[in-house]
């Protein structure tokens, strides 16, 4: 029995798939495009969606970067590499620069992309409208009608009860004035990254069947008032304690037995390289 | 320079990835003869269009074909691609061998999709005779840094139509240019073109 796989784990007819739909949502930006999510050797919800772009994107020429919640080396991130790096035998880098495709969890990284790139980020809940609308039905014709009254309802009553819009992630945008997107739970302080960025940016929703796309130098604006504008996270003039970078999103971190607080670069391979 | 035979899986890989660049940078120009000079199949028609069929259709797909010697490549990329032809009005991909009076024709019958799923409007496959040959135009919109002048591989007439079909957005098709060079550039629906003179080119 040959017990080859194929390259980069998918038949060639599921990639075909899979870049039909790629395209069609880069010429739509913002616009959840179906399509027929595959079984996944992963669990739903652990990036199937962020990994069945990856795998009918990679080609023998790219350098793949893998990052969960900005880390290279956390359990998500090196169980997908492992699974890419078997089925294709690419090279595999934790530096932003080197990579030709990224598939991130939850962050942007620090390091600007390039036209060169592709960020694939993972996606568990696609639908901006979810919160306030269970319909897939209705939710689609909101999105035809482009009715989005609920999308800022929902911030208004964010600022009724906390004073503020109060995601912590996952704020949603508005992408080249037409659709209005959920940015995969990025931070706040990673929405400004999309608008304009020169790389293309896919993201994937496995559960959910759904791939949407940012392409190069769009438009995207982060919902909100003109007298309660869109602010990002304010880290309060900290610094990371291992490479003193400020600017950067931080992680706060905490020592019980003695209460101190102290901040870290969340973007573990940006830390690395500005580390003394 | 060496050819490499053509590959169903890493051929296809590299040329789907020039695509998708030529997607995400409307108007850009992505050299395609790596790819296209490897194919084995010779169909009568312009290998780089037949690799496109050979990234893009499948079973789980519709085309069709226009222009010159339409019938023999349709029946011979049905036969290579195992997609089922159909009429261009329901097909999604529309592949043209020229640029006359066929390729006005499809942009009339082109899917555009539906307001709730525009994803369903077609893409249309045209060759052209030179990529840079044609109505200068002002481009801008997604996947473009700045506006930028340059030239469209249709004729005024043709961006008129082209217009019009797809002024309501997001209803629209996206059209695919090759030429005999075997190179592709891309029109995603998105981008918006203004003339800027109204010439038109004889083809």
């Amino acid at each position: 029995m040959n017990h080859t796989t194929h390259f980069a784990f998918f038949d060639e007819g599921s990639k075909r798939e899979i870049r039909r739909a790629i395209l069609k949502a880069v010429a739509i930006p913002g616009y959840q495009v179906p399509f027929a999510s595959r079984e996944m050797p992963i669990a739903r919800g652990w990036g199937t969606g962020g990994l069945q772009l990856t795998l009918s994107l990679v080609g023998l020429n790219d350098t793949l970067k893998v990052i969960d919640q900005g880390a290279d080396d956390s359990v998500n991130a090196v169980s997908i590499k492992a699974l890419v790096g078997a089925s294709t035998g690419i090279a595999m880098t934790d530096q932003t620069s080197q990579a030709t495709l990224i598939q991130s969890r939850h962050r942007i990284p620090e390091v600007p992309l390039t036209e060169n790139q592709i960020l694939v980020l993972q996606v568990p809940m696609p639908e901006p409208l979810r919160p306030i609308e269970a319909s897939e039905q209705v939710t689609k014709r909101l999105h035809a009608e482009k009715e989005y009254s609920g999308a800022y309802l929902s911030l208004f009553e964010d600022i009724l009860r906390y004073g503020t819009m109060a995601a912590g992630a996952d704020h949603p945008v508005m992408v080249e004035g037409r659709y209005v997107m959920a940015p995969s739970p990025i931070p706040r302080f990673d929405n400004p990254k999309l608008d304009k960025n020169p790389a293309l940016i896919l993201l994937g929703a496995g559960r959910e069947k759904k791939i949407y796309a940012v392409p190069p130098y769009t438009q995207v604006k982060s919902l909100d008032f003109e007298d309660h504008p869109f602010r990002v996270e304010d880290f309060g003039g900290a610094h990371c304690s291992l490479c003193g970078t400020q600017g950067v999103f931080l992680d706060e971190l905490y020592d019980p037995t003695t209460g101190r607080t102290w901040h870290q670069c969340n973007d573990t391979s940006f830390c690395g390289r500005n580390a003394p | 320079m060496s050819i490499t035979p053509f590959d169903p899986v890493h051929t296809v890989q590299s040329a789907f990835r020039k695509f998708l660049s030529s997607w995400a940078f409307p108007g850009r120009i992505f050299d395609m003869c790596a790819e296209s000079q490897t194919l084995p199949e010779d169909l009568g028609l312009q290998p780089i269009l037949v690799l496109a069929g050979r990234v893009l259709l499948d079973t789980e797909t519709t085309f069709c074909v226009r222009g010159a010697g339409a019938e023999q490549a349709q029946n011979q990329l049905s036969r290579l691609c195992y997609a089922p032809a159909k009429p261009a009005s329901e097909a999604m991909f529309l592949f043209c061998t020229e640029a006359g009076p066929a390729l006005d024709g499809l942009f009339l019958e082109a899917r555009v999709g539906t307001l709730e799923n525009p994803h369903e409007g077609a893409t249309v496959l045209a060759m052209v005779p030179d990529l840079e040959t044609g109505l200068v135009c002002r481009w801008e919109g997604p996947g473009l840094a700045s506006p930028r002048v340059q030239t469209l591989p249709l004729t005024f007439a043709q961006w008129e139509v082209r217009n019009r079909v797809n002024q309501e957005f997001p209803l629209g098709f996206d059209l695919m240019f090759f030429d005999a060079r075997q190179r592709v550039m891309t029109l995603p629906r998105t981008t918006r073109l203004t003339p800027l003179e109204e010439t038109s080119w004889p083809m």
